[in-house]
């Protein structure tokens, strides 16, 4: 409150001073829910939300796991023994009893979109003694490694994840929970250690390793791509042979035709990607890396053209007996080819993709002065589907 | 002291006459003390306050929100900020707060950013989703930032009382934002405060 | 000198001129005014005690910001000499810039011996000559009558005045939009 500037009669100074008190009390009551000094003014607040996709579209790769060799003319199952439970096994190098700490171990495929969350996640193994004089049960435990780290461990040599009896192959589901992201499942590592209890220590037979769950979108498998076989100590490393260039490749069991590809011959592949659904399909396409089974000689060479399928429905093809994809003489060099399949456009197709490669020597082969009529060496064909979800 | 004039009566108009004659011969006398003129004289006018408003529109997207965007992404709101009112304003801010939160507003680096840029004349919209071009130049008003802030300053506006700015309002996701930004919701509000240009005189 | 009727009791008159000269002090000022200007023998040359300001009306001054300033020049001419000058501010309608005595307008008043100037473009008034305070700054709320200092307050001058008129820093923004109709009224006390 300000003092009164000059001399005045007291009755009149003293009203002005309760006068001046209240009216700066007011306004300072008053002020205070304003600007402490100054005029200010501010717009009525506007908001709004952001909401982000579901799955940020990405390229999701994974390798054909089933595969069905018709060069024959008639197809033979040669898909990865380890993916599906259809009684091709892989054996253990070497018998394996209890306690030995030797193991096989299986590298998960990294086909998931990442960043999801993961439920219900379970290691599902099917294995049986091979049998014999004296043959026992195959047992197993395991554990569970992500980025180098065991994170979780089941059963042991005192309590096994799972017997089976004798040959009889049984399939294990294991709950895994410690695998709660699709950042963790791809890439995912069980190392299971296996054993046969029989008198005498038989191999054991392994019919199937696969993790198995769900994101919030879909549930999936997951295939091994790589297994090493630890059984004799030493670990051999063993590739499923179309998922990764390496030393692993697969040469078809018949003779590629003779000038002109045969409907029936053909390298057959179906793709389990596991898109949502939902999810919209913005560009799918087959790497395939591969040469001659041996150098194409005078002049030949070994060319294919491919089909797409939804299931049995055919979506396209991609060249011709007359217009090959691609064609290569070399029985030593891979060619690598990058074939975009633009009709593969939705998730029903994407899921449901199967594709066909048929081969043949061109323009001829077998006979006097003609190249001699060879196989195909294929060292991966993987499907890379580019999706998001919203 | 004695009361005779105040009372009514003979006596008393003779004091009052007296005291006129006193009174006129204090004046000739030149005698203060008896005799006090005053005069009086006044002039006026009236003072007025001025009135600061900011105001946005009638341009107005900025209540429009974005869905199933992806790293990478951005979108684009124009809005409109006037000075209404009489006084012009010295500075601008904007206030920016989340009140659904997520690492889309609370991650600074790899989370929503948004910058501002204002074009002379009204921005030409099209879409949805909308998407703007400039008729005429455009300045930076505020450069890429994380999309929460508080009292972050604005600049190149126009501030003049009586004008228009005609702002875009752009929020992006980098594209550095991970698998760990799918799935989110963030909503985000937006306060533009102005305050007065200092004191000048009139 | 008292001037004495006829026939009056000379005892009673005297001792009501002493009764008029003690309470002079305090009935006087208007008393005395009163009667010069109602008196039988017209006008005498104390009555020609006058003060004029001029302009009649000030500019209005008008959306006011805090911080700003606004100045109004005033011409004060004397008729006669006087003892005081004094201010009284009245309001018409009650609004924040004048009932707020915190925040509201404030007024300072200075003088300059010469005329008050202005360069071309500028709103601020320059003082080339000698320069006084007149009121310090005070809020405009209040009903008091301020004392003007340093005013020549002699006959057949000038007094040239310049008001400033000030929103503070601190007033905020419930006073945006007010309007105070403000008289200044100034009242000169003759000298004797």
């Amino acid at each position: 409150m300000r003092p009164a500037c000059s001399a005045e009669p007291k009755p009149l100074r003293r009203t002005v001073r309760w006068g001046a008190v209240v009216g700066s009390a007011l306004a300072a009551f008053v002020v205070v829910s304003g600007a402490l000094a100054g005029f200010s003014s501010l717009t009525a607040g506007v908001s709004h939300t952001i909401v982000t996709k579901r799955i940020f579209l990405g390229p999701r790769s994974l390798a054909a796991q089933d595969l069905r060799d018709a060069s024959s003319g008639a197809e033979t199952n040669k898909s990865d023994s380890y993916s599906y439970a259809d009684g091709t096994v892989a054996t253990t190098s070497t018998a394996i009893a209890s306690g030995t700490n030797n193991y096989v171990e299986f590298t998960m495929s990294s086909a998931r979109a990442g960043g999801l969350s993961v439920s219900g996640a379970q290691f599902n193994f099917r294995l049986a003694s091979s049998g014999g004089a004296q043959a026992g049960n195959a047992c197993f435990w395991f554990d569970v490694r992500s980025g180098g780290t065991v994170i979780g461990t089941h059963g042991s040599y005192a309590s096994p994840s799972g017997c089976s009896t004798g040959t009889t192959l049984t399939t294990f589901s294991t709950a895994v929970p410690e695998v709660t992201s699709t950042d963790s499942a791809n890439g995912l590592v069980i190392r299971a250690y296996v054993w046969e209890t029989g008198t005498k220590v038989k191999t054991v037979n392994v019919d199937l390793a696969t993790l198995t769950g769900s994101t919030p979108y879909t549930a999936f498998t997951a295939y091994e791509i790589q297994a090493v076989d630890d059984t004799s100590g030493t670990p051999a490393t063993a590739p499923w042979s179309l998922a990764t260039v390496d030393a692993s490749t697969y040469t078809d069991t018949t003779n590629w035709p003779s000038a002109t590809p045969a409907t029936t011959k053909y390298l057959k592949l179906t793709l389990e990607p596991f898109v949502p659904t939902g999810a919209v399909v913005t560009a799918v396409s087959l790497n395939n890396v591969w040469h001659a089974s041996a150098a194409v000689t005078n002049g030949g060479t070994l060319c294919y053209y491919l089909e797409t399928f939804n299931g049995a429905t055919s979506l396209a093809t991609h060249g011709s007996g007359a217009s090959p994809v691609a064609c290569t003489n070399s029985g030593t060099v891979f060619a690598s080819d990058t074939v975009s399949l633009p009709e593969v456009n939705d998730v029903t197709k994407s899921n449901n993709l199967v594709i066909k490669l048929y081969y043949w020597l061109s323009p001829l082969c077998g006979g006097g002065g003609n190249p001699t009529c060879v196989k195909s060496v294929t060292d991966r064909a993987v499907v890379t589907y580019s999706y998001y979800l919203d | 002291m004695r009361r005779q004039i105040f009372s009514p009566g003979a006596t008393s108009n003779k004091v009052i006459a007296s005291i006129a004659l006193v009174c006129a011969a204090a004046a000739i006398a030149g005698l203060g003390t008896f005799a006090t003129f005053t005069s009086s004289t006044s002039t006026s006018h009236t003072i007025a306050s001025g009135t600061l408003s900011l105001t946005s529109g009638p341009t107005n997207r900025l209540g429009t929100g974005a869905s199933t965007i992806a790293a990478g992404d951005s979108m684009q709101r124009a809005i409109d900020l006037n000075y209404a009112g009489s006084i012009s304003f010295g500075s601008a801010t904007l206030t920016t707060s989340a009140s659904a939160s997520s690492a889309l507003d609370t991650d600074a680096t790899d989370g929503l950013h948004i910058a501002i840029d204002k074009c002379s004349v009204a921005w030409t919209e099209s879409g949805p989703p909308y998407t703007y071009t400039c008729g005429g130049s455009t300045s930076t008003v505020l450069a890429s930032s994380p999309v929460i802030g508080s009292n972050v300053a604005l600049s190149n506006l126009t501030l003049t009382a009586g004008s228009t700015d005609h702002l875009r309002v752009t929020v992006t996701l980098p594209s550095t934002a991970g698998n760990t930004f799918q799935n989110l919701s963030s909503t985000v509000g937006y306060t533009f405060t102005g305050v007065q240009r200092a004191g000048t005189s009139q | 000198m008292p001037i004495l009727g006829q026939n009056e009791r000379p005892g009673r008159v005297v001792a009501s001129i002493a009764v008029v000269a003690a309470a002079g002090a305090l009935i006087a000022l208007g008393l005395c005014a009163g009667f010069a200007s109602a008196s039988p023998l017209g006008r005498v040359s104390g009555s020609a005690h006058r003060i004029t300001v001029g302009p009649h009306a000030l500019a209005a001054v008008g959306a006011l910001a805090p911080g700003d300033r606004a100045e109004r020049t005033l011409e004060l001419r004397y008729r006669g000499r006087f003892a005081t000058v004094v201010l009284k501010t009245a309001t018409k309608g009650s609004s924040l810039l004048r009932s707020d005595s915190a925040d509201g307008i404030r007024l300072a008043i200075d003088r300059c011996a010469k005329r008050w100037t202005k360069r071309r473009g500028t709103k601020a008034y320059e003082c080339r000559g000698k320069r006084w305070s007149v009121v310090k700054t005070v809020p405009l709320a209040g009903k008091r009558a301020l004392k003007l200092n340093h005013l020549s307050r002699r006959a057949g001058r000038t007094d040239h005045l310049r008001l400033s008129i000030s929103l503070p820093l601190s007033a905020g923004n419930p006073l945006q939009g007010q309007t105070a109709r403000v008289v200044y009224r100034l009242t000169g006390v003759a000298a004797r």
